[in-house]
Protein backbone atom coordinates (compact mmCIF):
# COMPACT_ATOMS: atom_id res chain seq x y z
CA UNK A 1 0.00 0.00 0.00
CA UNK A 2 1.14 3.29 -0.92
CA UNK A 3 2.34 5.58 2.05
CA UNK A 4 1.57 8.76 0.39
CA UNK A 5 -0.11 9.64 -3.14
CA UNK A 6 1.30 13.01 -4.64
CA UNK A 7 -0.59 14.68 -7.28
CA UNK A 8 2.35 17.07 -9.90
CA UNK A 9 0.48 19.53 -12.34
CA UNK A 10 3.53 22.01 -12.28
CA UNK A 11 6.80 22.13 -11.82
CA UNK A 12 7.84 20.79 -8.40
CA UNK A 13 10.78 19.54 -6.58
CA UNK A 14 9.69 16.24 -4.46
CA UNK A 15 11.82 14.96 -2.15
CA UNK A 16 11.21 11.13 -1.10
CA UNK A 17 11.05 9.89 2.20
CA UNK A 18 13.18 6.76 3.55
CA UNK A 19 11.68 3.42 3.71
CA UNK A 20 7.88 4.27 1.73
CA UNK A 21 6.19 3.59 -0.93
CA UNK A 22 5.62 6.57 -2.45
CA UNK A 23 3.11 7.20 -5.18
CA UNK A 24 3.39 10.29 -7.59
CA UNK A 25 0.68 11.41 -10.60
CA UNK A 26 1.70 13.67 -12.91
CA UNK A 27 -0.51 15.43 -15.05
CA UNK A 28 1.40 17.28 -18.22
CA UNK A 29 0.22 20.09 -19.45
CA UNK A 30 2.04 22.27 -22.02
CA UNK A 31 5.46 21.71 -20.15
CA UNK A 32 6.66 20.72 -16.52
CA UNK A 33 9.79 20.35 -14.69
CA UNK A 34 9.60 17.81 -12.30
CA UNK A 35 12.84 16.91 -9.55
CA UNK A 36 12.42 14.32 -7.60
CA UNK A 37 15.15 13.69 -4.96
CA UNK A 38 16.38 10.35 -3.52
CA UNK A 39 18.34 12.00 -0.13
CA UNK A 40 21.59 10.14 1.35
CA UNK A 41 21.48 6.58 2.50
CA UNK A 42 17.25 6.35 1.86
CA UNK A 43 16.19 3.47 0.42
CA UNK A 44 12.24 2.39 -0.70
CA UNK A 45 10.03 2.27 -3.51
CA UNK A 46 8.03 4.98 -5.87
CA UNK A 47 5.86 4.77 -8.22
CA UNK A 48 5.13 7.24 -10.49
CA UNK A 49 2.68 7.68 -13.20
CA UNK A 50 2.35 10.11 -16.16
CA UNK A 51 -0.77 11.56 -17.93
CA UNK A 52 -1.63 14.28 -20.07
CA UNK A 53 -0.18 16.16 -23.05
CA UNK A 54 2.94 18.15 -23.40
CA UNK A 55 6.75 18.38 -22.75
CA UNK A 56 8.16 16.77 -19.45
CA UNK A 57 11.10 17.35 -18.00
CA UNK A 58 12.45 15.07 -14.90
CA UNK A 59 15.06 14.83 -12.70
CA UNK A 60 15.97 12.32 -10.48
CA UNK A 61 18.82 12.67 -8.25
CA UNK A 62 20.15 9.52 -5.83
CA UNK A 63 22.12 10.95 -3.76
CA UNK A 64 25.21 8.62 -2.03
CA UNK A 65 24.08 5.52 -1.03
CA UNK A 66 20.59 4.79 -1.68
CA UNK A 67 18.70 1.67 -2.98
CA UNK A 68 15.51 2.81 -4.86
CA UNK A 69 13.14 1.08 -6.85
CA UNK A 70 10.91 2.88 -9.36
CA UNK A 71 7.76 2.15 -11.32
CA UNK A 72 7.23 4.56 -14.26
CA UNK A 73 4.20 3.93 -16.43
CA UNK A 74 2.76 6.09 -19.40
CA UNK A 75 -1.08 6.14 -19.25
CA UNK A 76 -1.25 8.96 -21.20
CA UNK A 77 -3.22 8.04 -24.59
CA UNK A 78 -2.03 11.38 -26.13
CA UNK A 79 1.28 13.23 -26.80
CA UNK A 80 4.16 13.56 -24.03
CA UNK A 81 7.45 14.47 -25.20
CA UNK A 82 9.77 13.14 -22.05
CA UNK A 83 13.35 14.26 -21.24
CA UNK A 84 14.22 12.33 -18.44
CA UNK A 85 17.71 12.89 -16.56
CA UNK A 86 18.13 10.33 -13.87
CA UNK A 87 21.86 11.00 -11.83
CA UNK A 88 23.38 8.46 -9.61
CA UNK A 89 25.64 9.50 -7.33
CA UNK A 90 28.14 7.33 -4.87
CA UNK A 91 26.59 3.96 -4.16
CA UNK A 92 23.30 4.66 -5.54
CA UNK A 93 21.43 1.66 -6.76
CA UNK A 94 18.31 1.96 -9.06
CA UNK A 95 16.12 -0.59 -10.53
CA UNK A 96 13.61 0.95 -12.83
CA UNK A 97 9.95 -0.83 -14.18
CA UNK A 98 8.91 1.64 -17.45
CA UNK A 99 5.40 0.62 -18.85
CA UNK A 100 4.57 2.10 -21.80
CA UNK A 101 1.01 0.38 -22.85
CA UNK A 102 -1.06 3.37 -24.26
CA UNK A 103 -2.08 4.08 -27.32
CA UNK A 104 -0.44 7.80 -27.24
CA UNK A 105 1.92 8.77 -29.35
CA UNK A 106 5.32 9.23 -27.38
CA UNK A 107 8.72 10.51 -28.02
CA UNK A 108 10.98 9.22 -24.69
CA UNK A 109 14.62 10.97 -24.28
CA UNK A 110 16.33 8.81 -20.99
CA UNK A 111 19.34 9.45 -19.92
CA UNK A 112 21.07 7.62 -17.05
CA UNK A 113 23.94 8.92 -15.51
CA UNK A 114 26.42 7.33 -13.70
CA UNK A 115 28.51 9.60 -12.05
CA UNK A 116 30.08 8.08 -8.82
CA UNK A 117 31.98 4.78 -8.53
CA UNK A 118 29.43 1.65 -7.15
CA UNK A 119 26.15 3.62 -8.83
CA UNK A 120 24.48 0.59 -10.22
CA UNK A 121 21.02 0.57 -12.53
CA UNK A 122 19.00 -2.22 -13.77
CA UNK A 123 15.73 -0.94 -16.29
CA UNK A 124 12.98 -3.18 -17.19
CA UNK A 125 11.34 -1.66 -20.01
CA UNK A 126 8.08 -3.41 -21.55
CA UNK A 127 6.32 -1.84 -24.37
CA UNK A 128 2.91 -2.30 -25.66
CA UNK A 129 2.96 -0.25 -29.34
CA UNK A 130 -0.10 0.85 -30.29
CA UNK A 131 1.10 4.21 -32.04
CA UNK A 132 4.05 6.00 -32.09
CA UNK A 133 6.96 5.45 -30.02
CA UNK A 134 10.39 6.97 -30.45
CA UNK A 135 12.69 5.99 -27.53
CA UNK A 136 16.52 6.72 -26.62
CA UNK A 137 17.93 5.59 -24.16
CA UNK A 138 21.40 6.15 -22.70
CA UNK A 139 23.34 4.95 -19.99
CA UNK A 140 26.32 6.78 -19.56
CA UNK A 141 29.41 5.36 -16.97
CA UNK A 142 31.53 8.94 -15.80
CA UNK A 143 33.74 7.24 -13.36
CA UNK A 144 34.46 3.26 -12.77
CA UNK A 145 33.06 0.12 -11.31
CA UNK A 146 29.80 1.53 -12.30
CA UNK A 147 27.27 -0.67 -13.82
CA UNK A 148 24.03 -0.58 -16.38
CA UNK A 149 21.79 -3.20 -17.48
CA UNK A 150 19.45 -1.75 -19.45
CA UNK A 151 16.27 -4.48 -20.64
CA UNK A 152 13.82 -3.68 -23.07
CA UNK A 153 10.83 -5.71 -24.98
CA UNK A 154 8.31 -4.51 -26.97
CA UNK A 155 5.42 -5.18 -28.81
CA UNK A 156 4.41 -3.34 -32.24
CA UNK A 157 1.06 -4.12 -33.11
CA UNK A 158 -0.04 -3.58 -36.88
CA UNK A 159 0.85 -0.59 -39.10
CA UNK A 160 2.16 0.48 -35.75
CA UNK A 161 5.40 2.89 -35.34
CA UNK A 162 8.67 1.83 -32.52
CA UNK A 163 12.30 3.61 -32.84
CA UNK A 164 14.12 2.18 -30.03
CA UNK A 165 17.95 3.76 -29.51
CA UNK A 166 20.13 2.00 -26.76
CA UNK A 167 23.05 3.71 -25.86
CA UNK A 168 26.13 2.47 -23.53
CA UNK A 169 28.48 5.18 -23.27
CA UNK A 170 31.73 4.48 -21.14
CA UNK A 171 33.89 7.39 -20.44
CA UNK A 172 37.59 7.57 -20.23
CA UNK A 173 38.55 6.65 -16.56
CA UNK A 174 35.60 4.67 -16.03
CA UNK A 175 37.43 1.28 -15.64
CA UNK A 176 35.45 -1.78 -14.76
CA UNK A 177 32.47 -0.52 -15.67
CA UNK A 178 29.79 -2.99 -16.65
CA UNK A 179 27.22 -1.35 -19.73
CA UNK A 180 24.67 -4.42 -21.11
CA UNK A 181 21.77 -3.91 -23.06
CA UNK A 182 19.01 -6.76 -24.20
CA UNK A 183 16.41 -5.37 -26.56
CA UNK A 184 13.95 -7.58 -28.29
CA UNK A 185 10.75 -7.02 -30.34
CA UNK A 186 8.03 -8.78 -31.69
CA UNK A 187 6.03 -7.19 -34.50
CA UNK A 188 2.66 -8.30 -35.45
CA UNK A 189 1.06 -8.29 -38.97
CA UNK A 190 2.49 -7.09 -42.15
CA UNK A 191 2.87 -3.00 -41.62
CA UNK A 192 4.70 -2.49 -38.50
CA UNK A 193 7.61 -0.16 -38.55
CA UNK A 194 9.96 -0.79 -36.41
CA UNK A 195 14.02 0.37 -35.72
CA UNK A 196 16.05 -0.86 -33.04
CA UNK A 197 19.54 0.55 -32.99
CA UNK A 198 21.76 -0.95 -29.86
CA UNK A 199 24.77 1.34 -29.65
CA UNK A 200 28.40 0.80 -27.70
CA UNK A 201 30.56 3.77 -27.18
CA UNK A 202 33.64 2.79 -25.00
CA UNK A 203 36.52 5.32 -24.43
CA UNK A 204 38.03 2.86 -21.72
CA UNK A 205 39.73 -0.23 -21.26
CA UNK A 206 39.16 -2.81 -19.08
CA UNK A 207 35.47 -2.64 -19.70
CA UNK A 208 32.16 -4.85 -20.14
CA UNK A 209 29.38 -3.82 -22.57
CA UNK A 210 27.48 -6.24 -24.70
CA UNK A 211 24.07 -5.61 -26.78
CA UNK A 212 21.73 -8.08 -27.81
CA UNK A 213 19.51 -7.10 -30.23
CA UNK A 214 16.21 -9.19 -31.78
CA UNK A 215 13.33 -8.53 -33.94
CA UNK A 216 11.09 -10.59 -35.76
CA UNK A 217 7.58 -12.14 -36.09
CA UNK A 218 6.25 -14.15 -33.33
CA UNK A 219 8.12 -17.41 -33.62
CA UNK A 220 6.30 -20.26 -35.45
CA UNK A 221 7.16 -23.45 -33.57
CA UNK A 222 6.38 -21.54 -29.92
CA UNK A 223 3.06 -21.28 -31.61
CA UNK A 224 3.14 -24.59 -32.18
CA UNK A 225 3.82 -26.05 -29.18
CA UNK A 226 1.11 -23.64 -27.20
CA UNK A 227 -0.89 -25.10 -29.76
CA UNK A 228 -0.60 -28.50 -29.07
CA UNK A 229 -1.39 -28.24 -25.87
CA UNK A 230 -5.15 -27.14 -26.79
CA UNK A 231 -4.66 -22.88 -26.78
CA UNK A 232 -6.07 -21.40 -30.43
CA UNK A 233 -3.72 -19.37 -31.76
CA UNK A 234 -4.76 -16.16 -30.33
CA UNK A 235 -4.71 -17.82 -26.65
CA UNK A 236 -0.73 -18.49 -27.93
CA UNK A 237 -0.16 -15.00 -29.51
CA UNK A 238 -1.23 -13.74 -26.36
CA UNK A 239 0.44 -15.72 -23.75
CA UNK A 240 3.84 -15.38 -25.95
CA UNK A 241 2.75 -11.46 -25.93
CA UNK A 242 2.26 -11.61 -22.18
CA UNK A 243 5.63 -13.35 -21.63
CA UNK A 244 7.14 -10.71 -22.93
CA UNK A 245 5.92 -7.83 -21.11
CA UNK A 246 5.24 -9.55 -17.63
CA UNK A 247 8.59 -9.79 -16.16
CA UNK A 248 8.65 -6.28 -15.68
CA UNK A 249 6.80 -6.75 -12.38
CA UNK A 250 9.66 -8.56 -10.88
CA UNK A 251 11.47 -5.54 -10.80
CA UNK A 252 8.92 -4.23 -8.22
CA UNK A 253 8.68 -5.60 -4.77
CA UNK A 254 5.50 -4.04 -3.11
CA UNK A 255 3.03 -6.80 -4.19
CA UNK A 256 0.05 -4.78 -4.33
CA UNK A 257 1.68 -2.58 -6.92
CA UNK A 258 3.37 -5.60 -8.62
CA UNK A 259 -0.44 -7.50 -8.95
CA UNK A 260 -2.13 -4.04 -10.30
CA UNK A 261 0.67 -3.55 -12.52
CA UNK A 262 0.23 -7.44 -14.01
CA UNK A 263 -3.40 -7.09 -14.02
CA UNK A 264 -2.57 -3.73 -16.13
CA UNK A 265 -0.57 -5.72 -18.71
CA UNK A 266 -2.99 -8.74 -19.07
CA UNK A 267 -5.65 -6.52 -19.72
CA UNK A 268 -3.72 -4.75 -22.74
CA UNK A 269 -2.84 -7.59 -24.01
CA UNK A 270 -6.46 -9.12 -23.88
CA UNK A 271 -7.65 -5.99 -25.71
CA UNK A 272 -5.21 -5.74 -28.08
CA UNK A 273 -5.45 -7.36 -31.96
CA UNK A 274 -2.16 -9.36 -32.31
CA UNK A 275 -3.68 -11.41 -35.02
CA UNK B 1 -12.30 -47.03 -26.85
CA UNK B 2 -10.35 -44.52 -29.22
CA UNK B 3 -8.93 -45.18 -32.58
CA UNK B 4 -6.49 -43.34 -34.22
CA UNK B 5 -5.83 -44.43 -38.28
CA UNK B 6 -3.14 -43.77 -40.55
CA UNK B 7 -3.51 -44.41 -44.22
CA UNK B 8 -0.97 -44.42 -47.00
CA UNK B 9 0.43 -41.19 -45.47
CA UNK B 10 3.21 -39.34 -47.66
CA UNK B 11 4.83 -36.24 -45.97
CA UNK B 12 7.09 -33.48 -47.50
CA UNK B 13 9.20 -31.22 -46.26
CA UNK B 14 10.32 -28.28 -48.55
CA UNK B 15 9.83 -30.58 -51.63
CA UNK B 16 11.78 -33.33 -50.01
CA UNK B 17 9.31 -36.85 -49.83
CA UNK B 18 9.77 -37.67 -45.89
CA UNK B 19 7.03 -39.96 -45.05
CA UNK B 20 6.32 -42.56 -48.76
CA UNK B 21 3.26 -44.35 -47.28
CA UNK B 22 2.42 -44.86 -43.70
CA UNK B 23 -0.19 -47.48 -42.35
CA UNK B 24 -0.62 -47.05 -38.94
CA UNK B 25 -3.83 -48.23 -36.25
CA UNK B 26 -3.19 -47.36 -32.86
CA UNK B 27 -6.34 -47.75 -30.30
CA UNK B 28 -7.00 -47.35 -26.48
CA UNK B 29 -4.57 -49.50 -24.34
CA UNK B 30 -2.04 -49.78 -26.97
CA UNK B 31 1.37 -49.22 -26.96
CA UNK B 32 3.37 -49.22 -30.16
CA UNK B 33 7.48 -48.89 -30.05
CA UNK B 34 8.16 -47.03 -33.17
CA UNK B 35 11.74 -47.71 -33.82
CA UNK B 36 14.60 -47.27 -37.16
CA UNK B 37 17.54 -45.54 -37.96
CA UNK B 38 17.79 -41.77 -37.90
CA UNK B 39 16.42 -39.80 -40.57
CA UNK B 40 13.74 -42.45 -41.61
CA UNK B 41 10.43 -40.48 -40.81
CA UNK B 42 9.74 -41.57 -37.23
CA UNK B 43 9.66 -37.60 -35.73
CA UNK B 44 8.02 -36.46 -39.28
CA UNK B 45 5.11 -39.27 -38.86
CA UNK B 46 4.30 -38.24 -34.48
CA UNK B 47 5.05 -34.19 -35.57
CA UNK B 48 2.93 -34.46 -39.12
CA UNK B 49 0.04 -35.88 -36.94
CA UNK B 50 0.06 -33.36 -34.10
CA UNK B 51 -0.12 -30.68 -37.18
CA UNK B 52 3.80 -29.55 -37.10
CA UNK B 53 3.77 -26.24 -39.67
CA UNK B 54 6.83 -27.55 -41.52
CA UNK B 55 5.71 -31.19 -42.75
CA UNK B 56 2.72 -30.95 -45.93
CA UNK B 57 0.77 -33.57 -46.78
CA UNK B 58 0.67 -34.63 -50.05
CA UNK B 59 -1.31 -37.89 -49.76
CA UNK B 60 -3.54 -40.06 -47.69
CA UNK B 61 -5.25 -39.97 -44.49
CA UNK B 62 -5.25 -39.14 -40.90
CA UNK B 63 -8.44 -40.22 -38.32
CA UNK B 64 -9.21 -39.96 -34.70
CA UNK B 65 -12.34 -41.52 -34.14
CA UNK B 66 -13.62 -41.39 -37.34
CA UNK B 67 -12.81 -37.72 -37.44
CA UNK B 68 -10.05 -35.86 -40.09
CA UNK B 69 -7.49 -35.20 -38.06
CA UNK B 70 -5.55 -33.45 -40.95
CA UNK B 71 -8.76 -30.55 -41.36
CA UNK B 72 -8.21 -29.92 -37.75
CA UNK B 73 -6.08 -26.93 -36.60
CA UNK B 74 -3.32 -28.21 -33.65
CA UNK B 75 -5.27 -27.28 -30.81
CA UNK B 76 -8.22 -28.83 -32.18
CA UNK B 77 -6.34 -31.83 -32.50
CA UNK B 78 -5.22 -31.86 -28.65
CA UNK B 79 -8.92 -31.12 -27.57
CA UNK B 80 -9.66 -34.30 -29.32
CA UNK B 81 -7.10 -36.38 -27.39
CA UNK B 82 -4.14 -36.39 -28.75
CA UNK B 83 -0.34 -35.47 -27.00
CA UNK B 84 3.14 -34.84 -28.51
CA UNK B 85 5.56 -35.43 -25.92
CA UNK B 86 8.22 -33.46 -27.91
CA UNK B 87 12.09 -34.47 -28.61
CA UNK B 88 12.89 -30.92 -28.56
CA UNK B 89 10.60 -29.00 -26.24
CA UNK B 90 10.07 -24.93 -26.75
CA UNK B 91 10.98 -22.71 -24.34
CA UNK B 92 8.59 -19.88 -23.84
CA UNK B 93 10.37 -17.16 -21.93
CA UNK B 94 8.55 -15.06 -19.46
CA UNK B 95 5.20 -17.84 -19.59
CA UNK B 96 5.67 -19.65 -15.94
CA UNK B 97 4.15 -23.84 -16.38
CA UNK B 98 1.70 -22.96 -14.03
CA UNK B 99 0.71 -20.11 -16.31
CA UNK B 100 0.63 -22.08 -18.92
CA UNK B 101 -0.98 -25.13 -17.91
CA UNK B 102 -3.71 -23.59 -16.42
CA UNK B 103 -4.47 -21.95 -20.10
CA UNK B 104 -3.85 -25.52 -21.77
CA UNK B 105 -6.49 -27.54 -19.07
CA UNK B 106 -9.34 -24.25 -19.32
CA UNK B 107 -8.34 -24.38 -23.13
CA UNK B 108 -10.66 -28.20 -23.06
CA UNK B 109 -12.90 -27.14 -20.02
CA UNK B 110 -16.30 -25.20 -20.05
CA UNK B 111 -15.86 -23.47 -16.88
CA UNK B 112 -12.04 -22.45 -15.71
CA UNK B 113 -10.51 -25.20 -13.11
CA UNK B 114 -10.65 -23.99 -9.46
CA UNK B 115 -6.94 -22.37 -7.95
CA UNK B 116 -7.21 -25.32 -5.61
CA UNK B 117 -8.32 -28.04 -8.14
CA UNK B 118 -5.69 -26.39 -10.11
CA UNK B 119 -3.11 -26.42 -7.46
CA UNK B 120 -3.84 -29.93 -6.21
CA UNK B 121 -3.80 -31.34 -9.55
CA UNK B 122 -0.46 -29.70 -10.35
CA UNK B 123 1.34 -30.48 -7.15
CA UNK B 124 0.11 -34.36 -7.66
CA UNK B 125 2.12 -34.36 -10.75
CA UNK B 126 4.89 -32.34 -9.49
CA UNK B 127 5.20 -35.11 -6.90
CA UNK B 128 4.13 -38.03 -9.38
CA UNK B 129 7.17 -37.10 -11.71
CA UNK B 130 9.71 -36.47 -8.44
CA UNK B 131 10.16 -32.89 -9.86
CA UNK B 132 11.43 -29.50 -7.66
CA UNK B 133 8.22 -27.83 -6.26
CA UNK B 134 9.35 -23.95 -7.69
CA UNK B 135 8.73 -25.66 -11.05
CA UNK B 136 5.35 -24.25 -11.21
CA UNK B 137 6.57 -20.99 -11.33
CA UNK B 138 9.41 -21.08 -13.39
CA UNK B 139 9.18 -19.97 -17.23
CA UNK B 140 8.51 -22.64 -19.82
CA UNK B 141 11.29 -24.87 -20.29
CA UNK B 142 13.27 -22.22 -20.06
CA UNK B 143 17.02 -22.91 -18.08
CA UNK B 144 15.58 -26.65 -17.86
CA UNK B 145 17.93 -29.67 -18.26
CA UNK B 146 17.70 -32.16 -20.68
CA UNK B 147 15.57 -33.78 -18.36
CA UNK B 148 13.97 -31.68 -16.45
CA UNK B 149 12.55 -30.25 -19.94
CA UNK B 150 11.76 -34.33 -20.92
CA UNK B 151 9.59 -35.02 -17.69
CA UNK B 152 7.72 -31.87 -18.01
CA UNK B 153 6.64 -33.23 -21.30
CA UNK B 154 5.23 -36.00 -19.21
CA UNK B 155 4.17 -33.74 -16.67
CA UNK B 156 2.07 -31.84 -19.55
CA UNK B 157 0.76 -35.19 -20.39
CA UNK B 158 -0.44 -36.17 -16.99
CA UNK B 159 -2.81 -33.04 -16.62
CA UNK B 160 -3.98 -33.05 -19.83
CA UNK B 161 -5.04 -36.79 -20.22
CA UNK B 162 -4.98 -37.57 -23.70
CA UNK B 163 -6.39 -40.58 -25.12
CA UNK B 164 -3.35 -41.19 -27.44
CA UNK B 165 -0.24 -40.14 -26.60
CA UNK B 166 2.68 -39.86 -28.74
CA UNK B 167 6.14 -39.56 -27.26
CA UNK B 168 9.30 -38.55 -29.03
CA UNK B 169 12.72 -39.78 -27.78
CA UNK B 170 11.61 -39.01 -24.43
CA UNK B 171 13.78 -40.78 -22.50
CA UNK B 172 16.99 -39.20 -24.10
CA UNK B 173 18.63 -37.27 -21.45
CA UNK B 174 16.71 -38.63 -18.70
CA UNK B 175 19.38 -41.22 -16.14
CA UNK B 176 18.07 -44.46 -15.51
CA UNK B 177 15.81 -43.19 -12.06
CA UNK B 178 13.74 -40.25 -14.31
CA UNK B 179 13.37 -43.32 -16.45
CA UNK B 180 11.66 -45.70 -13.93
CA UNK B 181 9.62 -42.73 -12.47
CA UNK B 182 8.51 -42.05 -16.19
CA UNK B 183 7.82 -45.05 -16.89
CA UNK B 184 5.64 -45.79 -13.70
CA UNK B 185 3.55 -42.79 -14.87
CA UNK B 186 2.80 -43.70 -18.20
CA UNK B 187 2.20 -47.15 -17.53
CA UNK B 188 -0.06 -46.03 -14.63
CA UNK B 189 -2.02 -43.72 -17.04
CA UNK B 190 -2.23 -46.65 -20.02
CA UNK B 191 -4.10 -48.86 -17.11
CA UNK B 192 -6.34 -46.45 -15.64
CA UNK B 193 -7.43 -43.83 -18.39
CA UNK B 194 -7.26 -46.44 -21.14
CA UNK B 195 -4.48 -44.42 -22.60
CA UNK B 196 -3.12 -45.52 -26.51
CA UNK B 197 0.47 -44.90 -27.09
CA UNK B 198 2.99 -44.34 -29.77
CA UNK B 199 6.38 -44.45 -28.29
CA UNK B 200 9.64 -43.47 -30.57
CA UNK B 201 12.82 -44.77 -28.66
CA UNK B 202 16.26 -45.97 -29.71
CA UNK B 203 16.77 -47.85 -27.01
CA UNK B 204 15.65 -51.22 -25.29
CA UNK B 205 16.01 -50.45 -21.61
CA UNK B 206 12.92 -47.68 -22.11
CA UNK B 207 10.69 -50.88 -23.81
CA UNK B 208 11.62 -52.73 -20.56
CA UNK B 209 10.33 -50.63 -18.50
CA UNK B 210 7.21 -50.02 -20.99
CA UNK B 211 6.13 -53.41 -22.60
CA UNK B 212 4.81 -52.69 -26.00
CA UNK B 213 2.14 -54.10 -27.76
CA UNK B 214 2.91 -53.82 -31.09
CA UNK B 215 6.35 -52.91 -32.65
CA UNK B 216 7.25 -51.47 -35.77
CA UNK B 217 10.06 -50.62 -37.86
CA UNK B 218 10.32 -47.55 -40.60
CA UNK B 219 12.62 -47.33 -43.25
CA UNK B 220 12.85 -44.69 -45.68
CA UNK B 221 9.32 -43.65 -45.10
CA UNK B 222 7.57 -46.62 -44.49
CA UNK B 223 6.72 -49.04 -42.08
CA UNK B 224 8.27 -52.35 -42.83
CA UNK B 225 7.98 -54.49 -40.40
CA UNK B 226 5.30 -55.22 -37.66
CA UNK B 227 5.57 -57.29 -34.44
CA UNK B 228 5.46 -57.30 -30.68
CA UNK B 229 7.86 -56.83 -27.83
CA UNK B 230 10.59 -59.42 -29.13
CA UNK B 231 11.27 -57.40 -32.28
CA UNK B 232 12.73 -54.25 -29.64
CA UNK B 233 15.24 -57.03 -28.45
CA UNK B 234 15.94 -58.42 -31.96
CA UNK B 235 16.58 -55.47 -32.55
CA UNK B 236 18.97 -54.30 -30.01
CA UNK B 237 20.80 -57.07 -30.36
CA UNK B 238 21.24 -57.23 -34.44
CA UNK B 239 20.54 -53.75 -35.37
CA UNK B 240 18.14 -53.02 -38.18
CA UNK B 241 20.75 -54.15 -41.58
CA UNK B 242 18.91 -58.00 -41.03
CA UNK B 243 15.17 -55.71 -41.28
CA UNK B 244 16.22 -53.82 -44.34
CA UNK B 245 17.70 -56.98 -46.39
CA UNK B 246 14.88 -58.84 -45.26
CA UNK B 247 12.04 -56.73 -46.86
CA UNK B 248 14.72 -55.37 -49.26
CA UNK B 249 14.63 -51.66 -48.61
CA UNK B 250 17.41 -49.11 -48.21
CA UNK B 251 18.47 -47.81 -45.32
CA UNK B 252 18.22 -44.15 -45.56
CA UNK B 253 21.44 -42.74 -44.73
CA UNK B 254 20.92 -39.40 -42.80
CA UNK B 255 24.26 -37.77 -42.68
CA UNK B 256 24.87 -38.20 -46.47
CA UNK B 257 21.72 -37.05 -47.59
CA UNK B 258 21.86 -34.36 -45.07
CA UNK B 259 25.33 -33.08 -45.84
CA UNK B 260 24.17 -32.50 -49.65
CA UNK B 261 21.63 -29.89 -48.97
CA UNK B 262 20.40 -29.45 -45.04
CA UNK B 263 16.91 -28.66 -43.99
CA UNK B 264 15.55 -26.19 -41.77
CA UNK B 265 12.81 -26.95 -39.46
CA UNK B 266 13.54 -24.31 -37.00
CA UNK B 267 12.36 -20.49 -37.20
CA UNK B 268 13.99 -17.44 -36.51
CA UNK B 269 12.56 -16.22 -32.84
CA UNK B 270 12.64 -12.98 -31.48
CA UNK B 271 12.74 -14.34 -28.27
CA UNK B 272 16.04 -15.64 -27.52
CA UNK B 273 17.33 -17.06 -24.09
CA UNK B 274 17.42 -14.06 -22.10
CA UNK B 275 21.10 -13.23 -21.06
CA UNK B 276 22.46 -14.18 -24.31
CA UNK B 277 24.85 -11.76 -25.64
CA UNK B 278 25.37 -11.10 -29.14
CA UNK B 279 28.54 -9.35 -29.12
CA UNK B 280 30.72 -9.20 -26.65
CA UNK B 281 33.87 -6.88 -25.52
Amino acid sequence: MTNSEIHVSRSEKIILDHGSLQSIVVLVKDSLDLEIVLPEKTSGSCYVRFNGNGKLQMTVNAHMDTNWSFLIVNESEDSIEFEENWRLNKNAQLQIAVGELTSGNHIKSVNYHLLEEGSSLYVRGANLVQSKLEATLKAIHYKGNTTAQIDNYGIVLQECEYTLDVIGKIEKAAKNAKTHQISRVMNFGLKPKTSVNPKLIIDENDVEASHAASMGQPDILQVHYLQSRGLSRSESLKLISLGYLLPIVDVIEDEIVKEKLKEAVIEKINNSSLM
Amino acid sequence: MSILEIKDLHVEIEGYKILKGVNLTVKSNEIHALMGPNGNGKSTLVSTIMGHPKYEVTQGSITFDGEDVLAMEVDERSKVGLFLGMQYPQEVSGVTNSDFLKAAINARRETPISLFAFIKEMEGAIEALDMKSDLAHRYVNEGFSGGEKKRNEILQMLLLKPKIAMLDEIDSGLDIDALKIVANVINDMVQKQDMGMIIVSHYERFFHLITPTHTHVMLDGKIVMDSDASLVTKIDQQGYEWVANEVGVEIYDEDNSLAKKPISIVACAANEPRGKRDDKF
